[in-house]
């Protein structure tokens, strides 16, 4: 099994994090978990407010007048506590429709995913546009006791999780989130959450 | 004497997983002491062809005699002009008598096109029937332009052949009208350096900065070796190994048993080097092992002593759950100028083709991994390369060449990155 570099076309094996040629990270092989399943959730159109143009779902900025767009109809964060819940101390805020999701305080084991896994995941993104590249079992926030979270492509995923566009982790490691960390599920920008502290 | 040191970007990985994991290894070569002064063999193939009239091959001719001047009577001068025909004009001679040899050099008159293996090969084959063995052997090829009537081939395989008999080849741009392609694969070949001389005014001081920096030569014929102590350690497929630090050139691996060898060429005190290897580990259990060994060999200048080992580095590592990356900054900062450096080429390559919006796109992403290892000037430059592209324009000659030099060149003169 191999990945081809989109940047510079080599083939690489699958254990690659970053091209053999031109370092570049790596998606991973498309045959490396076949996803079936539910396939890719309707695509919802934008209408820019600022000129009216419509733009293709996972837009986020308008293709015609160039204004960040807001998201026709946010999806509901799916997993959304009690509203007797206290004050939550973590959050994960959708890169595109601007949904946030806060994170369970009582679980110091979050998984992030869609159901159908091993896990039935607590942040499940399948109302989020393109989910079909996050695997079912993908990542999971680790809470520990002093506050920290970190981050873990625990399974390894199939299309790989991405800290800040630029790092990818490798399976198995942990990564210590901060402040307004991007987290991206796969590559190409299409399944992206803000980590921040609330408060 | 020289000393090693060796390091992953990352020694630790998570355990218990079934799949290899990518790392860099660091080997930098540490050069402890100055042995006693050793004489040099020096050869200069200097291009005298018409567009070289004037001020440039003055200062050249200058520069030529400076170096006479600092050259002492043990030390040995071969010196070949070039235009599309190789004149001898210093056949491997002591400079016993400097004052007629300086006057043999001024009488070098520009004119003619260029055949730049034509005057390599005078020089070279020459240097190559001495005994180098006792002196501290160097070549230095300067040309202002392109090689239209002579061998491109024929200049790679010249200085392959020095370099594999023990003479480091360096070559020197002088202008802006030199094939930036061919002098890097001559200095590459030749385990020497690149040098963009941009005035006149610079020429002499390149030239004696080059022959000081051979005259501090501590090992020469250099080898770093990895022993594999872990089944399944395997290097990558392509780009396994890259010299990094003064300059970025691309090793060739040996298969040994039992491991790799990767000649370096000669290691100067004022510019130790550094190897970067690109290897995959294979799945390791939980707690430390021992994956290989990373060694060097080398000759003495003097030519008493040959094949010394220095000390041997344990290349360890850690098999850890959970697995928390914890990055090494100077291997780290290795990688991302060898990133550069490859993208900067990928780049090139693409605009050649036509490929004009994913050169930008290349040369962007060298652009920001520049400025995240702190390297301003270096992002500034590839990042206008990028805006020009983006516009349609072409970059200019100027532009190209000092892209390439400044991707490639990792250690300034006079130190610092």
């Amino acid at each position: 099994m191999s990945v081809t570099c989109p940047t510079c076309g080599f083939e690489n094996p699958e254990e690659a994090l970053v091209c053999q040629s031109c370092m570049n990270p790596l998606p991973v092989s498309a045959e490396a978990e076949p996803e079936l399943g539910p396939g890719p959730i309707a695509p919802t159109i934008i209408k820019c407010s600022a000129c009216g143009a419509e733009n293709p779902p996972d837009s986020r900025f308008c293709g015609q007048c160039g204004a960040q767009l807001a998201p026709a109809a946010p999806p509901a964060p799916p997993s959304e506590e009690e509203p007797t819940t206290p004050a939550l101390r973590y959050k994960l805020i959708h890169v595109g429709t601007g949904a946030e999701i806060a994170l369970p305080e009582e679980k110091d084991c979050i998984y992030l995913g869609r159901p159908g896994g091993e896990n039935p995941p607590d942040i499940d993104v399948t109302p989020f546009p393109d989910s079909s590249i996050v695997s079912r079992d993908h990542a999971r926030l680790i809470v520990e006791p002093s506050g920290e979270v970190y981050i873990e492509d625990y399974k390894p995923s199939a299309n790989g999780t991405f800290i800040n566009y630029a790092k990818r982790l490798q399976p198995g490691e942990r990564y210590l989130l901060k402040d307004d960390d991007k987290i991206m599920l796969g590559l190409e920008e299409k399944v992206v959450f803000v980590f921040q502290s609330e408060g | 004497m020289l000393d090693i040191a060796a390091k992953l970007n990352d020694n630790r990985v998570a355990a218990n997983i079934k799949q290899r994991h990518q790392r860099f290894l660091l080997a930098e070569l540490i050069p402890l002491e100055r042995e006693e002064k050793v004489p040099i063999n020096l050869a200069l193939v200097l291009d005298k062809s018409g567009s070289m009239s004037g001020r440039p091959i003055e200062q050249v001719k200058q520069a030529a005699q400076n170096i006479v001047g600092l050259l002492s009577s043990e030390d040995r001068l071969t010196l070949a002009v070039f235009n599309d025909q190789a004149e001898m004009m210093v056949k491997a001679e002591a400079l016993t008598n400097p004052r007629e040899i300086i006057r043999r050099i001024g009488r070098i008159e520009a004119g003619g096109k260029t055949a730049i293996d034509k005057g390599m090969d005078k020089a070279l084959s020459q240097m190559e029937k001495l005994d180098l063995k006792g002196y501290i052997n160097r070549a230095i090829v300067l040309t202002d332009g392109l090689n239209e009537h002579g061998n491109d081939a024929r200049c790679r395989q010249l200085a392959q052949r020095a370099a594999e008999k023990g003479i480091p080849c360096s070559t020197f741009g002088f202008g802006l009208d030199w094939s930036a392609d061919l002098l890097e694969e001559i200095a590459d070949a030749g385990k020497g350096r690149m040098v963009h001389i941009e005035s006149p005014e610079e020429v002499v001081a390149t030239f004696e900065e080059e022959v000081k920096s051979a005259s501090m030569t501590v090992a020469k014929n250099v080898r770093i070796c990895l022993d594999e102590k872990l089944a399944g350690l395997e290097l990558a497929e392509i780009n396994a190994a890259y010299v990094v630090r003064p300059q970025i050139i691309a090793v060739d691996p040996i298969r040994k048993s039992g491991g790799w060898e990767f000649p370096v060429g000669d290691v100067s005190f004022d510019a130790p080097k550094a190897l970067l290897i690109q290897l995959f580990l294979p799945p390791v259990d939980q707690g430390t092992c021992k994956y290989g060994e990373a060694y060097g060999l080398y000759d003495l200048p003097t030519g008493r002593s040959f094949d010394l080992k220095t000390r041997s580095c344990e290349l360890i590592l850690e098999g850890v759950t959970p697995y928390y990356a914890s990055v090494d900054p100077e291997v780290r900062d290795c990688v991302a100028r060898l990133k550069i450096y490859l993208q900067q080429r990928l780049g090139e390559k693409l605009a050649v083709q036509g490929k004009t919006s994913e050169a930008a796109t290349v040369l962007q992403e060298a652009a920001k991994t520049a400025l995240q290892i702190g390297q301003k000037e270096l992002a500034t430059t590839l990042q206008s390369g990028a805006t020009k592209l983006q516009a349609g324009e072409e970059m200019s000659k100027e532009e190209r060449i000092k892209t390439r030099l400044q991707t490639k060149t990792t250690i300034q003169k006079g130190g610092g990155s």
